[in-house]
């Protein structure tokens, strides 16, 4: 394998699954980018230890297995949280959650909580 | 002629990534998100790392698209104005240049410093021969570091709970009284379900001695019950029912009860008696194959009966 362009491969994952983290402003991408963002982290530690045994070693395969399996829990919880908080009637992003309360006098966001609990038919 | 095919591969996942993260529809990221995961998993296979592109493949592509397809579709039934996207702020102009530094920074790092200590791989290879099994990856994951494995499902089964604890309350998408059975979707789920069923056992099985394993056997058999479900075939079952919290339950039980007697009555904890370690392995693997079924599959615990929303979708 050329472990030096999965490598920078890696890297790039972590740059582009950062960007979208930090710079998408709706859930579904923030969530997508943080596991790109993940893709990155694996491949870059499974491909360093690489340089110098020549193949994929079996503890950083190992470590990434576990790491894929934690990311998928983490991601459903995440995805089940941004399902929730929809169904409150928050706004999609922080940015707006700022901007609606002024412009619409009806209260928008966490006070639409009092529905108990159960989002809405 | 392997650096082209590689260098086709990743500017592949380069290109899907880029059209990923910038996409403005949710469910053409979904879909671009499950070409990533595929592309990824022939990543894993030319690094040489076949169980991580099975589970590449059966988590990060299947559950975790499948997972993703749900989202949406519940956002679209729910809270649709959610799926209308606002624009992006332009004033964010220094997030590329700031991702752009981190990707070179770790460009740097991972081609320039070269790894302090040695590679644990010779050394795995040189000591397999101790343990029951005779894939590394696999002596690694139940048997030299077999308390993360614990670990790990004990993550995945706190993650379900705390998914209950989330949607605790909500109302159920009430399933369709007769689910429809199209003669193309009932051929098609009668072919995939038993194949599905034979390759996680397959799997399970084979992971003593060569790539394969609980994790992805279970996500496997998990892709088999969504779909059983998503087609209408299954009712969905309720997680307050006790067979499926035990279901999701069983390896977490099993794992720590086989580390708690293995600690009390064994030399030490998770080092299995000599004679019998490879059935030790295969019992607990089976049963971690089941309960991860369970538990991911219980994800899906609202996926209506009748035709999934895909096809709308798209």
């Amino acid at each position: 394998m050329n472990a030096t362009l999965f490598q920078l491969l890696g890297a790039a994952l972590v740059g582009a699954g950062f960007g979208a983290f930090v710079g998408r402003r709706h859930l579904l991408w923030r969530i997508i980018g943080v596991n790109v963002l993940g893709s990155g982290v694996f491949l870059l530690l499974l491909t360093v230890p690489a340089r110098v045994g020549g193949t994929a070693d079996a503890v950083p395969q190992a470590m990434v297995l576990t790491g894929i399996v934690v990311t998928v829990a983490a991601t459903a919880l995440a995805l089940a949280l941004s399902v929730r908080l929809a169904a409150t009637g928050a706004p999609v992003d922080d940015d707006a959650q700022e901007a609606v309360p002024s412009a619409a006098a009806k209260p928008a966001g966490p006070p639409a909580r009092s529905r108990p609990g159960g989002g809405p038919a | 002629m392997t650096v082209v095919f590689d260098a086709v591969l990743v500017l592949l996942v380069l290109a899907v990534t880029l059209r990923m993260l910038t996409s403005r529809e949710p469910f053409e990221a979904v879909v671009l998100f499950v070409a990533f995961g595929l592309a990824m998993a022939l990543v894993w296979v030319r690094a040489g790392a076949v169980d991580v592109a099975l589970a590449e493949i059966a988590l990060g592509a299947g559950v975790t698209g499948a997972l993703l397809v749900n989202t949406v579709r519940r956002l679209r039934a729910k809270a649709p104005e959610w799926l209308e996207l606002p624009e992006p702020s332009v004033a964010r102009a220094a997030v590329p240049v700031a991702c752009g530094a981190l990707a070179a920074a770790a460009a740097f790092a991972a081609t320039r410093f070269a790894p302090a200590a040695e590679p644990l791989g010779p050394r795995i290879a040189a000591r397999v021969a101790e343990t029951p099994v005779s894939h590394p990856v696999t002596a690694v994951l139940l048997d030299f570091r077999a308390y993360d494995t614990l670990l790990e499902i004990a993550v995945l089964f706190g993650g379900l709970v705390s998914v209950w604890a989330v949607e605790r309350g909500r109302a159920a998408v009430p399933p369709p009284a007769t689910p429809a059975r199209e003669p193309v979707l009932a051929a098609l789920v009668g072919w995939i379900v038993p194949l599905a069923v034979i390759a996680a056992v397959y799997l399970t099985w084979m992971g003593s001695h060569g790539p394969g394993g609980a994790f992805q056997a279970g996500a496997l058999l998990a892709g088999a019950g969504v779909l059983l479900l998503a087609a209408g075939f299954a009712q969905p079952y309720r997680s307050d029912s006790a067979a499926m919290r035990l279901f999701a339950a069983a390896g977490l039980l099993t794992f720590a009860g086989a580390a708690l007697y293995t600690a009390v009555a064994g030399d030490a904890m998770l080092r299995y008696p000599a004679a019998a370690g490879y059935w030790w392995i295969l019992g607990i693997e089976a049963v971690l194959t089941v309960s991860i079924a369970a538990i991911l599959a219980e994800q899906f615990a609202d996926v209506p009966a009748g035709p999934s929303s895909a096809g709308e979708d798209a």
